[in-house]
């Protein structure tokens, strides 16, 4: 067998697989230079692999709680964002001031109706809305009740 | 204590304390590997917290039948190379060839066996080292190892054997034959 045979074999061999042809690989290793050198660096690599364990530092677990831990990762990655453009945000918050300021006027003419029919003096008895290019303007009317 | 299956179950049914369960079970074995492979502690750390995450949003996705190890060394692995791509610190073995001689006389300043090791690994290409290290620092079967690598078991152990010969190839280039 060629030394790039023997070598495939010892790598099995080192992963613990059964291989056939073992006992003759080893044969040949024994008076081989450069099939020993495969072995030993082989060995020597695998046994230092499995004395470096490496695990997460502790520091690493303080930077996590400092920053962010995981489930406060998943839980941030969980929660739905509706994004608003800002001309609809402000367009509503327009609408809400506009019909407060609507429902004042209405409030406000009620109050004056109720207090007219109690002092029976003349008040503002009628408002009437227009709207102007959209915008709404509110005209009060003037109006004497009649008298009896 | 639960196999992946049930844990994945348990997760998928809300149980969000299962999660932890798989999170300690592999976060070293992941953390090795992406340290390893970059060599850099705080960007393995934010890969590993990457695949978690990635993991725990795509959870109703995964197969049941699938293997969770091959699947988050599969998601490290993408997440590592990506980062040796962005960073451009491959370094192939032709440049070792180019420098040989002035890498021999700084190399045996090294003494430590394990400290050689690593910087073997540093050398040998990304290519052989995600399946060396797949191999003996995580203990992955060569059934694993194909699945994170898209590859057959057959392409695994060959490619084992290529990188083993790489791996003494450029040892004996750099030690000679040094403390044999």
């Amino acid at each position: 067998m060629r030394c790039e045979e023997i070598q495939e074999i010892i790598s099995s061999f080192i992963d613990g697989e059964i291989v056939e042809n073992v006992d003759e690989a080893f044969s040949h290793v024994f008076s081989c230079r450069d099939c020993q050198d495969f072995l030993k660096i082989s060995l020597k690599f695998k046994t230092e692999a499995m004395k470096d364990k490496i695990e997460i530092p502790e520091i690493k677990k303080i930077e996590i709680a400092r920053k962010e831990t995981l489930p406060e990762k998943i839980k941030r990655s969980l929660k739905m964002e509706i994004p608003i453009p800002a001309s609809l945000l402000s367009a509503v918050i327009f609408m809400l001031f506009l019909l407060s300021f609507l429902l004042g006027i209405f409030v406000y003419d009620r109050a004056m109706t109720i207090e007219a029919m109690k002092t029976q003096t003349p008040v503002y008895t009628k408002t009437r809305t227009i709207i102007v290019y959209g915008i709404p303007q509110i005209t009060i009317y003037p109006e004497t009740q009649k008298q009896k | 204590m639960d196999s992946d299956r049930e844990i994945l179950e348990r997760i998928k049914n809300g149980e969000i304390s299962a999660f932890e369960e798989i999170y300690e079970k592999y976060k070293n074995q992941l953390y090795r590997f992406c340290f390893r492979m970059i060599s850099d502690k705080e960007t393995a750390l934010d890969i590993v917290q990457d695949v978690f995450l990635k993991l725990y949003e795509n959870i109703n996705s995964i197969e049941p039948n699938s293997s969770l190890s091959a699947l988050l060394f599969k998601m490290a692995r993408n997440k590592c190379l990506n980062f040796i791509r962005d960073k451009k610190e491959k370094i192939d073995t032709e440049q070792i060839e180019i420098n040989s001689n002035f890498e021999i006389e700084k190399e045996f300043e090294i003494k430590e066996t394990k400290e050689r090791l690593m910087k073997v690994l540093d050398l040998i290409g990304d290519e052989y080292r995600e399946i060396l290290i797949l191999r003996e620092w995580n203990g992955l079967s060569y059934a694993d190892i194909a699945e994170v690598l898209n590859t057959t078991i057959p392409a695994v152990k060959s490619k084992l054997f290529k990188a083993r010969k790489k791996l003494t190839e450029i040892y004996k280039k750099l030690y000679g034959d040094e403390e044999k």
